[in-house]
């Protein structure tokens, strides 16, 4: 049914029934141009009961997929192709045909839940508006709305339902109006899901617990699920079929199982290569190279941070006592949720905050206590590398002079001593002269986050701050910019404190590890340690939370990025 | 199998002159604004007529081949004074945004950077500065300077400030909490490399589109200020003059408020166009 497109196609597992969706030589095109299209002879099928996730990163064309699926996309856009849905083509139908199916029989669970809510609106009332707009006989009462509304989020994990009904939308967490999306999605009954990264916006420990709701509620009600993920881990664990999307097109369509053990497509080999959860001692053999730790002191030790934010009632205790070393030409990686204060902590020891008490040690120095003048003498030893390379370099500057800069305010060297360092340093992570010249705004993510390295490493820093730095980019460029990290580690016996919240990124890239939780350091220790033997429960439940390489894959190729 | 959804293609065409349409507009804008320019700069190649010498038994001619615009009550050529009085149009116009830019921009930029207490009194000052009416201003500046062009320019510009330092405060706050803001200070800059450095350039695109459209304006003000007698002196070729004069014909020789007027009203319309196509960033 789906031979024609000319696709890498798997061996299916194909039912006797007919597909619930079938979507056949799908092509989008943006610019209203067929020739040049976004998406191109997209192809694959959902049957009933069955998850299929479209993997791909960003750029690939999945949302476009979706939107398509959902028709809405623009009137401007040009589609092709065919989707059935229960036996009936509905990418021509009308607009108010379609909204007959669109919730009543195919529901959606949106990425971001925080913006998906009417912020004016309490929750019960927005869930009546479902009720009402289904027009099933169970909810033709409508004094019946409320005892259904508290049975739904009472089905859907809600501890409280009363209270939740009376809430407005910023009264409630982002995982639990996750839920209550979830929720109005299911209310209508509908016989599909479409869920776009339905967990990307929220804190990991609470993606495993959404997902697992959507595994439960599927298993109850007998629904199928379209699940869009950039996360080919997750899709696999969580998904019968996959299907991997590229630049529009299809690279692999098949068994989750099939698809991770027996890539066909070179781009799914290099992604499953690159994959943290997957290859979980990706860097081991890099950082074997590294010197063993010469130096008798740490690089970085902080002792005992405390800062409170607020003062009378508003106070937050951001730290409550944190401390931690760092081994010279190690990592140590500071993990943990949204709000447990390792964003705060990064700041303190950058000295863009001051701590309330508490020691920050480099080089044998107290950067907490450093007046003006040897702070900045104190910086050039310690640099940040930031999570968002788009926002973090100025747009108006040109890449030679992004990575001058702190050369020129330190006033190190000659001019022309500081082109040579300039064009030296973006050799050292993989970019060429040619770069010099062009503004960041004409740079790809990982382009612009190697410039950002660079431009961190002109000072010859000892230690770097690295908050985040792979959140923003996709899995390959993840990986490429980890080795460029790793491999700068052996050859500059770099001191690096890691800070995220991707624990399976943790494990490859870091030695040692802090978990934080509102303020605290729950546990602390080598990687290795942690990751075999949590002895706390958030931890656990942090690392519950990486995606299991359920079948973990015997012979995955290994296909080491080059870091060039 | 390869049907195409014809409704959508139908709005795809539509959408296409439309776009030019605007794009149609930007360059008639900008065509008047170039030959408002080329009359500033050389003059002499749009007309033989000296827009000084009248012949007094030609006055009061209505507009004709030989006399674009007609003549007025001294019978000079109209057409001629329009395009010399372009140049003290556009040169004083220029001074005053000159002046609102600089002044404008320096009191906004340390509003916005430093903040706080420095805000606070800026803050107030830009108040100040906003809450009496521009025109009244001009005036009040005019007067006590004296009656000449350049005090006309040095009035309408400061009559601007305010409206330049609200602008370039609200970028400059926006701008400063940046990544890349806190990055310079990291890798060893200091406040005033900062601002210089990273803040200024990036509230230039905004600052060059209000610049624009303050041109226009002012160019509207300093024709005010003639008109009402505080530019300079007659015999001066100059647009406010013209109208000022011409009214008191206006009656029966309507041309001599006319033209200047709609030459006036057609290069502020066009700034205006521009300003748009700037901030849309085309």
């Amino acid at each position: 049914m789906t031979s024609a497109t000319g696709n890498p196609v798997g061996q299916l597992p194909e039912t006797s029934t007919a597909p619930l969706l079938a979507v056949r030589d799908l092509t989008v095109a943006y610019g209203g141009d067929l020739d040049a299209p976004t998406v191109s002879g997209v192809s694959f099928t959902v049957n009933p009961g069955e998850t299929v996730a479209i993997v791909g990163e960003s750029g690939s064309g999945k949302s476009t997929v979706v939107n398509a699926i959902l028709k809405l996309l623009d009137s401007h856009v040009a589609v092709r192709g065919n989707v059935d849905f229960d036996g009936r083509e509905t990418l021509r139908l009308r607009e108010g045909e379609f909204r007959k199916l669109r919730g009543r029989h195919i529901g959606f669970v949106p990425q971001d839940p925080t913006a998906s809510l009417n912020p004016v609106r309490r929750i019960d009332r927005q869930i009546f508006e479902a009720y009402q707009i289904s027009g099933l006989p169970e909810y033709a009462e409508r004094r019946a709305y409320h005892q259904h509304a508290v049975d739904l989020l009472e089905s859907v994990g809600i501890l409280d339902p009363e209270r939740a009904l009376l809430s407005y939308p910023h009264q409630l967490s982002g995982g639990q109006l996750q839920r209550i999306l979830i929720g109005i999605a299911i209310a209508q009954q509908p016989r599909l899901i479409v869920a776009d990264e339905p967990t990307s916006a929220l804190d990991v420990t609470i993606q495993k617990t959404i997902l697992d709701l959507l595994d439960r509620l599927k298993g109850e009600n007998g629904l199928s699920v379209l699940l869009i993920t950039h996360d080919l881990s997750l899709a696999s664990e969580r998904s019968d079929k996959v299907v991997v999307l590229r630049t529009g097109e299809i690279q692999e369509y098949g068994s989750s199982t099939e698809v991770l053990h027996h890539p066909t497509s070179d781009y799914t080999r290099e992604l499953i290569g690159d994959v943290p959860s997957l290859n979980l001692n990706k860097f081991t053999a890099t950082k074997q190279l590294r010197s063993g730790s010469t130096a008798d002191q740490p690089a970085l030790t902080v002792t005992d941070v405390h800062k409170t934010f607020g003062r009378g009632e508003h106070r937050t205790e951001a730290l409550k006592g944190v401390s931690f070393s760092i081994e010279s030409g190690r990592t140590h990686a500071l993990v943990g949720e949204s709000g447990s204060g390792k964003s705060t902590l990064a700041r303190i020891i950058l000295r863009l905050l001051d701590p309330d008490a508490g020691q920050v040690l480099v080089g044998g120095q107290d950067v907490a206590n450093l007046a003006r003048r040897e702070l900045r003498e104190a910086r050039r030893n310690l640099q940040l590398l930031y999570q968002n390379p788009f926002t973090s370099l100025d747009p108006t500057y040109k890449v030679a002079r992004l990575i001058e800069e702190p050369l020129v305010r330190y006033q190190v060297g000659t001019r022309a001593e500081r082109r040579e360092k300039v064009s030296e340093l973006l050799g050292v992570v993989g970019l060429d002269d040619s770069f010099l010249r062009r503004r960041a705004r004409e740079l790809s993510g990982g382009q612009r986050q190697r410039v950002a390295i660079a431009r961190a490493l002109s000072l010859d820093p000892k230690v770097l701050v690295l908050d985040e730095p792979t959140s923003a980019l996709d899995v390959i460029v993840q990986a490429q910019i980890l080795q460029v990290l790793t491999d700068l580690q052996v050859e500059l016996n770099l001191s690096y404190l890691f800070i995220s919240h991707d624990l399976s990124v943790v494990r490859q890239f870091a030695d040692t590890v802090t978990v934080l939780q509102r303020g605290e350091a729950k546990e602390s220790g080598t990687v290795e340690e942690i990751f075999s033997n949590p002895r706390n429960d958030y931890t656990r439940a942090l690392i519950d939370s990486i995606p299991k390489s359920i079948h973990t894959p015997p012979d995955v190729p290994k296909v080491l990025s080059s870091s060039g | 199998m390869v049907a195409l959804s014809t409704v959508p293609r139908a709005r795809a065409r539509l959408s296409l002159p439309a776009l030019t349409l605007r794009n149609a507009y930007t360059l008639v804008a900008a065509l008047i604004i170039l030959v408002v320019l080329a009359w500033a700069i050389v003059p002499g190649l749009f007309t033989s007529h000296s827009p000084y010498a009248g012949i007094t038994r030609e006055q009061f001619q209505a507009p004709s081949g030989a006399h674009l615009f007609g003549t007025d009550q001294f019978g000079r050529d109209v057409f001629a004074r329009v395009v010399y009085g372009t140049r003290s149009a556009v040169l004083t116009a220029l001074v005053a945004v000159g002046i609102g830019l600089f002044a404008g921009s320096l009191i906004g930029l340390v509003a916005g950077f430093f903040g706080r207490a420095v805000d606070a009194v800026l803050g107030r000052l830009i108040d100040v500065l906003l809450a009496i009416p521009a025109f009244l201003l001009a005036v009040i500046v005019v007067v006590s300077l004296g009656f000449a062009t350049v005090n006309a320019a040095i009035a309408v510009g400061a009559s601007s400030v305010a409206v330049f330092a609200r602008l370039i405060r609200s970028e400059a706050l926006r701008v400063k909490g940046l990544p890349f803001v806190e990055s310079a200070y990291l890798v060893g800059g200091n406040k005033l490399q900062v601002l210089f450095g990273h803040v200024l350039p990036n509230t230039y695109r905004s600052v060059l589109a209000l610049g624009v459209l303050q041109f226009g304006i002012a160019i509207i003000n300093i024709s005010a200020l003639a008109f009402l007698g505080y530019g300079s002196p007659p015999p001066a070729a100059d647009w406010g003059l013209q109208v000022a004069n011409g009214k008191d014909f206006l009656y029966r020789y309507p041309w001599l408020v006319y033209a200047p007027g709609i030459v006036m009203v057609l290069t502020v319309l066009a700034l205006n166009q521009l300003n748009k196509s700037i901030s849309k960033g085309r």
